[in-house]
């Protein structure tokens, strides 16, 4: 592939994606699969500190299923009362097709020291006794978001509780639950 | 065998022991002058050793620690070069002492070569070398690499002698240096030629033999004497006796040529009379077959232990009685653990008119069990006999205890012929007493081997009789001899292995005080390769209760058998579901009954438990079992009436690790037949979720080898490997595969049978990432790559996933990378937002995302998980 015709590859893909929405949950529920699904959830706010708040929506369902981690569909709050539904940025550009993850019960938003800029931290941790855990930063880039983690992985076994020190007490502001 | 008396209290020293004294005396003296310098015929090792020395064939395993003994000090800082099969050991350290190397092995099996080079110059006399640990059976290093040196501490025959070849020969042997550690040696000759004998090639390790330096007693009699070199520890091949050739060193043990001394030769260190010098040593000086890894078994007196009594008195008006004893266990540097011994006491009916109650009622006797070594073989007992009279009239320790006219003569002589008694008595075998007063006790130590080569099992017995004397000697006219028996028949559990009792390869398991009682003989071991049906598969212990002695008594016996497993957790535990699980009765438990039922049957000297219909369905039904077990059983005679307490034998039943080549072996064709591109790196995974577990560098690890608190669940030695990391939710992992739950849920009671029986788990692990169905790691992946295909159904790279894909310096296929990842769990792994064939959004969660704004070519992207779970499979590879 030609660079012009490259760059006018990625410029189509990324305009794409740029859709922009005016109700998040109305599209949330006009797209995403629901079937089976009881509950939806709802974190709206800033995370990137530009004083609006942006939207965090699932319905708390993936194949295959995982009870702690939820997959969220960002909706990046834009002025007006407008959101842009995220992709994730990549070296190579974003991707519309990711999405980002976090437990609805353990996160922080804010400054986020380590990175000196604002973000949602959660902790990421695998399973097996030789499980490791990881700290994690969910920013927004542009118009995509991105995860950075922060520090080396650690055990699990033996680290969760120092890691888990900065979840000690509920997040705030806390998820909301739906009706579908 | 020849017991040895002794009285409780210190007695009067008896005429004749300043005689005995002198003898003893003379008798250091030759042994001083021995040890002064090298006896005569010792050979001389050439100045600057070096040699080799063969090996029987031998497998060690890499790292193991292999210690060579030598008969004298390796020098100061001059570590020897010592080379297997042309491998060098990787590490050689001398201890303090000088005397052993400690060389670690580099894993090899080796035959004849073991090799040792020197320092020229610096030492002449090394040698004879003897290994100790690791591996299975003995280790002989002969003499023909190096003729080494020996040395004979004491014959009052010739020596060196010889014994014609093939001929089989036991010693009893004691090494005394302050600890007490009774010797068994046993060997023969296996070409023409004399075995140099030295004391100090005899060595000690771990609180086995003895140790170095100390002084070996032989007593030979006859007109053989002992040249040996070769010596096998922990040889069990060698058990017949050449009657009458040896004799063990002791007092009473026949002819007046005795060239020892109480301080060479006794009392041990658990004298019961601290202080009595003149305590007669004992003739018993056995080891238990497995020597020297056996400890012997004990009742330490002075540490005020008062077990072991058989409810206070034997009567000897109850037929049948049980005892219960606590034995401890002085393992060298390793304190002191107690073993339990359980067992019957049969104390057959009264006499009949020809075999009259030797022992008036009058006289009461009490019989007081110190220590049963239950668990070996041969066993070993001490027990005091106690006899008291209110007329009994004085108190010696002579050969009788005499009233008027009467002899009271308690004999330790096992189903002997009373015939046999009374020439036994002339001899100077077999028969001793105690001139007794109006209380007397008297100690006697008791050998019997239970588990005889010839299978001839009979349970330790005694024999009482009450014999009048005539002018202060035994009337000979009662002859024969009025006597009754009691026999202590030990209560055995035992893992009879391939379901045939007595063919050698029976194990006893040492039943536990308490549950929380760590002993590793108190384990019933799952083995990891011994099934008899499935080659190198896995087998039960096939669990029986033997009541020796039994057979002929005519009663019955009811048991019962409770196993149970106290599976760790984890989170969202189903109880009930738990309990099912690893609740395991036998006889089952009806449903809804609280008490467990006995089973009733004939007593025929054993209850076969692995053929009680209950345990074949329990394994048929749920599988292998373990955890901590508790046999209770209870007498009755004929006619069904109970004689005896219940009685119950605690104990475990736990797993051993399978061996790690025989795992792959299984692992591989298992995986390629689920899906051929599992095959690469199925058995890495297993080696990853159990690594190092049991330490560094142990895989495959299906049970914990140890005690400890891991996961914030304390575990025992043969339970299930189980790990549970903070903060996860689930029910936790089990085994080699750490199998979490199900393809349902994390927090599924998984089949006991999956922790118990390493293969099971296996099975787990192919059932998950692929013949599980649509929840399968291996399904999660086609649907990924559909909904892939689904979502840019334009996007030609969407239709073709990577089979090529360069990942830690090799090339794999996108499914087999995925499916491994998802195994482990997603966590980590990317959420990706793709249509479902509703052309709704769906979350699919995944390791492999595309991009499809990616340069062509690379849309498809492989992501770590969390615990970058790949990279550390392909590293165990």
């Amino acid at each position: 592939m030609k660079l012009p015709a490259f760059l006018f590859h990625v410029l189509a893909m990324n305009s794409a994606l740029a859709e922009i929405v005016a109700d998040p949950m109305q599209h949330f529920r006009s797209q995403w699969d629901l079937a089976g699904v009881t509950k939806l959830y709802k974190l709206e706010v800033d995370i990137n500190n530009d004083g609006l708040k942006e939207i965090f929506i699932s319905n708390g369902k993936s194949d295959p299923p995982d009870v702690d981690d939820f997959g969220w569909q960002l909706y990046i709050a834009k002025p007006g009362g407008r959101y842009e539904i995220a992709g994730e940025k990549t070296d190579s550009g974003i991707n519309p097709a990711t999405i980002p993850n976090f437990k609805k019960d353990q996160y922080r938003v804010g400054l986020i020291p380590e990175l000196n800029r604002h973000g949602l931290l959660h902790l990421e941790c695998g399973r097996g006794g030789q499980a490791k855990c990881q700290l994690k930063a969910i920013v927004i880039e542009a118009d995509g978001w991105k995860h950075i983690a922060i520090g080396q992985p650690v055990s699990a076994e033996t680290n969760y509780e120092e890691l888990s020190k900065r979840f000690a007490t509920p997040p705030t502001p806390a998820v909301q639950e739906f009706t579908p | 065998m020849t017991p040895s008396v002794a009285s409780e209290k210190m007695p009067p020293r008896p005429p004749g022991r300043l005689g005995r004294a002198m003898r003893y005396a003379v008798l250091l003296l030759i042994l001083m002058t021995m040890g002064s310098g090298p006896p005569s015929g010792q050979a001389q090792m050439p100045a600057g050793h070096a040699g080799t020395y063969n090996v029987f064939p031998r497998t060690f395993a890499p790292g193991q620690t292999v210690v060579i003994r030598s008969q004298t000090a390796f020098p100061p800082g001059a570590l020897p070069t010592v080379t297997f099969a042309g491998v060098a050991a990787t590490t050689v350290r001398t201890p303090p002492d000088r005397m052993a190397l400690h060389v670690i092995v580099p894993g090899i099996s080796l035959s004849g070569n073991l090799h040792l080079e020197w320092e020229a110059g610096r030492r002449a006399d090394l040698g004879p070398f003897t290994l100790i640990g690791g591996g299975g059976g003995p280790v002989w290093i002969p003499c023909s690499g190096s003729p080494p040196t020996y040395e004979v501490v004491w014959s009052h025959l010739q020596s060196p002698a010889e014994v014609p070849v093939g001929t089989k020969v036991t010693a009893q042997v004691l090494f005394h240096d302050g600890a007490y550690t009774p010797g068994h040696w046993e060997g023969e000759t296996p070409t023409p030629g004399v075995w140099p004998w030295t004391s100090k090639s005899f060595f000690p390790e771990s609180g086995s033999i003895g140790r170095d330096g100390t002084k070996l007693y032989v007593r030979i009699s006859g007109s053989h004497a002992l040249d040996i070199c070769d010596l096998a520890l922990g040889e069990t091949k060698v058990q017949t006796t050449q009657t009458g050739t040896f004799d063990a060193g002791g007092a009473n043990g026949g002819d007046d040529d005795i060239k020892y001394t109480s301080d060479e030769l006794g009392p041990p260190a658990y004298d019961y009379d601290p202080g009595d010098d003149d305590a007669t040593p004992s003739t018993n000086f056995f080891m238990p077959l497995g020597f020297p890894w056996n400890p012997l078994i004990y009742f330490p007196r002075d540490e005020g232990k008062e077990d072991g009594e058989i409810h206070g008195e034997v009567s000897m008006d109850a037929p049948y009685d049980t005892y219960e004893l606590l034995n401890y266990t002085r393992h060298k540097n390793r304190g002191i653990t107690p073993t339990l011994c359980k067992g019957v006491v049969l104390v057959p009916a009264r006499p009949s008119a020809n075999s009259q109650m030797a022992v008036p009622k009058d006289i009461p006797l009490s019989l007081k069990i110190l220590s049963i070594d239950c668990a070996e073989n041969p066993v070993l007992a001490r027990l005091v006999i106690h006899a008291s009279d209110a007329a009994i009239a004085r108190e010696d320790y002579d050969l009788y205890l005499e009233q008027g006219d009467e002899v009271i003569q308690i004999t330790t002589w096992p189903h002997q012929t009373e015939e046999a008694l009374w020439d036994n008595r002339g001899g100077g075998q077999g028969v001793h007493s105690g001139r007794g007063a109006a209380s007397i006790k008297l100690w006697y130590n008791i050998r019997r081997n239970l588990l005889p080569v010839d299978q001839t099992i009979r349970p330790l017995s005694l024999s009482f009789a009450y014999i009048p004397t005539q002018g202060g000697m035994p009337n000979v006219s009662y002859r024969p001899f009025r006597m009754t028996h009691i026999q202590l028949a030990p209560v055995e559990v035992v893992d009879v292995k391939n379901r045939v009792l007595d063919d050698g390869d029976d194990v006893y398991v040492v039943p536990k005080a308490t549950v929380l009682e760590r002993n590793d003989k108190s384990i019933a071991w799952i083995e990891p390769h011994g099934s008899e049906d499935i080659t190198n598969g896995p087998d039960m212990p096939q669990l029986a209760l033997r009541l020796r002695g039994t057979e002929t008594m005519g009663a019955k016996i009811k048991w019962k058998l409770m196993v149970n497993y106290n599976r760790p957790r984890g989170t969202n535990p189903n109880e009930q579901q738990i309990r099912n699980q690893d609740e395991v009765y036998i006889p089952k438990k009806p449903n809804g009954q609280k008490e467990l039922p006995w089973m009733e049957e004939a007593l025929d000297g054993v209850v076969e438990i692995f053929n009680h219909a209950d345990w074949k369905t329990a394994l048929v039904e749920k599988g292998f079992f373990g955890g901590e077990a508790e046999l209770k059983f209870r007498l009755l005679n004929s006619t069904g009436a109970t004689i005896g307490p219940e009685t119950s034998m605690l104990f475990s039943i736990g797993g051993k690790n399978p061996d790690d080549h025989l795992v792959k072996q299984y692992i591989d064709p298992a995986a390629r037949a689920a899906d051929t591109r599992l095959e690469r790196l199925s058995y890495a995974v297993a080696k990853h979720e159990s690594q190092a577990y049991n330490g560094n560098g142990s895989l495959y690890n299906e049970f914990w080898e140890g005690y400890a608190r891991r996961f914030r669940v304390d575990h025992r030695k043969g339970e299930p490997l189980w790990c549970l990391s903070t903060g996860e939710s689930s029910a936790g992992g089990f085994g080699m595969y750490q199998i979490t739950g199900n393809l349902t849920s994390q927090f599924a009671v998984i089949p006991r049978e999956q922790f118990w029986n390493w293969r099971k788990n296996v099975e787990a692990y192919i059932t998950i990432v692929k013949t599980g169905g649509s929840a399968a790691k291996g399904s999660v992946m086609d649907r990924f790559v559909e909904a892939v295909a689904r979502t840019y159904p334009d996007d030609m790279e969407a239709r073709t996933p990577p089979t090529t894909y360069a990942y830690e310096g090799g090339s794999y296929d996108a499914w087999e990378m995925g499916t491994i990842t998802l195994y482990n769990g997603a966590g980590g792994c990317p959420r990706s937002r793709l249509k479902n064939a509703a052309g709704k959004w769906t979350q699919l969660i995944n390791p492999w995302t595309f991009n499809p704004s990616g340069a062509v070519g690379r849309k498809w992207r492989y992501h770590a998980n969390s615990n970058n779970y790949l990279r550390e499979v392909i590293h165990q590879r």
